[in-house]
């Protein structure tokens, strides 16, 4: 350790900097070596310290954020739903509300458990919105489960920043401290798209995830639709002496439905007589790519927890169709806010993407499906 | 729950201990101010821009940190909200029309009733616009 003679002969250089003139000038000098040493010593606590205040700062904002989106969440259900007792403290214990994934150490078959689970919490949420908003309409239950849904996820993130903020000031351990602060932007990032869900959910305007779905809206118009799983509708279209089979969630209220048991169910249906599936979902953009531009690919393009990926893989497996994907290109903060026209402009390049690939890539007589995924909140069929 | 908010959460702007602190450098970097032009007036320029220096460097620091626990409290509530509008098409005539999106306006409802043919209109669009950036 040679710190301390080094620290020695530098208090002598730093005190020669300003000769001593008059009393004045001597006390400006032991104050200017006593302010050095402790940036000396302190230096890496100070640097802490700093760091501290900037999470904090951040975390002022988010409570201010997720205050907001429980008043939001409070007086949408208010609203719609003209409850009879006050919703409040079952919109806080909504809001507290958790799932426990399934354990995957045998990972064999994880993916029907994790399924099942998702779909006791969906029923269980449902009910819960119902009880808590009983005059809302069926799509207006859709918008407020998707609602108080954002409202947990700003909850859950300010509570996880709330945490490491304690520890790292209980412990003033950099380390710790640091992790939160270096994660803070992406962290920022997602909870200003979430404040953006608030404003969608509660007017019911379409979102930049419904891409998928406006553009099976947009081929699928005006023909007759049949729900063909929970949530999910299906309108046989023909097409250039093709016959498209549209699937997307059922609108207008948000939802997005169960694409990968619509695909099985259709093709169980036609006893594996389906030639080819596309899907178009919307995807996140790189930094530089336009927004709203399509691209086109293979595999099955969806999002989510992967169960309906799943599915869809599964069964394309089993009939051996091809799995084609259309990507409609949009930042992580616009998934969730109000669509945007670039992006309602891209939904409108992808029907004539999907037109084209029809007329390219496939011979008359042949049953195509076409799965439009997202969101589907403000799009109706 | 809240009670303890309130004990991590002291600051809301500017807390004292910061303020303290900005004090005791603002009165160094007078000092250094005043050592500073007394110094030039005896003929030490060497010395003099020493003490102006970290005179000048002090106040910077103070309004560094004073434009910093500012801006910290103007992002707090600045939710962005975006401007929704919905256009509609007649399904007749072919007039098209944009107002502000209205609750229950969904993409392919049969709104307004057209104005020119008296048919009905529907949704044909709806997106949010960006906010116009001052330039
Ligand atoms: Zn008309």
């Amino acid at each position: 350790m040679d710190v301390l003679p080094k620290a020695v002969r530098m208090f002598q250089q730093a005190g020669q900097l300003i000769p001593p003139k008059n009393d004045l000038g001597t006390i400006m000098q032991i104050i200017f070596s006593l302010v050095f040493f402790i940036y000396l010593f302190y230096a890496q606590r100070i640097q802490t310290m700093m760091m501290l205040k900037q999470v904090e700062g951040a975390l002022l904002r988010l409570k201010a954020i997720r205050d907001e989106g429980r008043r939001v969440a409070l007086k949408a259900v208010r609203e719609v739903g003209k409850p009879k007792e006050d919703p409040a403290p079952r919109i806080d214990q909504i809001l507290e509300q958790f799932m426990i994934t399934p354990v995957d150490l045998d990972p064999a078959g994880v993916v029907w458990k994790l399924d099942k689970i998702v779909n006791v919490r969906e029923t269980r949420f449902e009910e819960d919105v119902r009880t808590i908003a009983p005059e809302a309409n069926e799509w207006e239950i859709h918008n407020l489960e998707n609602l108080l849904e954002a409202a947990m996820a700003l909850n859950s993130i300010y509570k996880i920043i709330r945490h490491y903020f304690i520890l790292g000031k209980k412990t003033m351990n950099l380390y710790i401290i640091m992790q939160v602060q270096m994660v803070l932007p992406m962290i920022l990032q997602e909870v200003e798209a979430y404040s953006s869900a608030l404003q969608a959910f509660t007017q019911g305007t379409p979102i930049g995830d419904g891409a998928g779905a406006l553009v099976a809206a947009k081929i699928m118009w005006g023909h007759q639709w049949r729900t063909i799983a929970k949530d999910t509708v299906v309108a046989e279209v023909p097409f250039e002496g093709r016959t498209l089979l549209v699937v997307k969630a059922k609108g207008p209220g948000g939802n997005v439905g169960k694409p990968g048991d619509a695909v099985r169910n259709l093709i169980e249906e036609r006893g594996g007589k389906v030639s080819k599936i596309i899907m178009i979902d919307a995807a996140a953009k790189l930094e530089g790519e336009e927004l709203g531009s399509i691209a086109e690919g293979v595999g099955a393009a969806i999002g989510g927890l992967g169960v309906e990926k799943y599915k869809i893989e599964e069964v394309a497996l089993k009939y051996n169709l091809p799995l084609y994907a259309i990507a409609i290109k949009e930042d992580i903060k616009d998934v969730v806010a109000p669509m945007k026209e670039a992006i309602f402009n891209g939904a409108e390049k992808a029907v004539e993407a999907v037109k084209r690939f029809v007329r390219e890539r496939t011979a008359e007589g042949e049953v195509i499906i076409v799965v439009g995924v997202g969101n589907t909140v403000g799009i109706a069929q | 729950m809240s009670g303890y908010d309130r004990s991590v959460y002291p600051t809301f702007g500017i807390s004292r201990t910061l303020l303290i602190a900005l004090l005791f450098i603002g009165a160094l970097s007078l000092l250094s101010l005043y050592l500073g032009f007394d110094a030039y007036l005896s003929d030490h320029p060497a010395r003099a821009s020493l003490y102006l220096l970290m005179g000048t460097s002090g106040f910077a620091l103070i309004g560094y940190m004073f434009f910093r626990s500012r801006s910290t409290i103007e992002r707090i509530f600045s939710i962005p909200q975006v401007e929704v509008v919905t256009t509609l098409e007649c399904k007749t005539c072919g007039l098209k029309k944009i107002r502000p999106f209205r609750r229950g306006d969904y993409l392919f409802k049969e709104a307004d009733e057209c104005t020119r043919c008296k048919g009905k209109m529907n949704i044909v669009k709806i997106y949010g616009r960006e906010r116009a950036k001052a330039r």
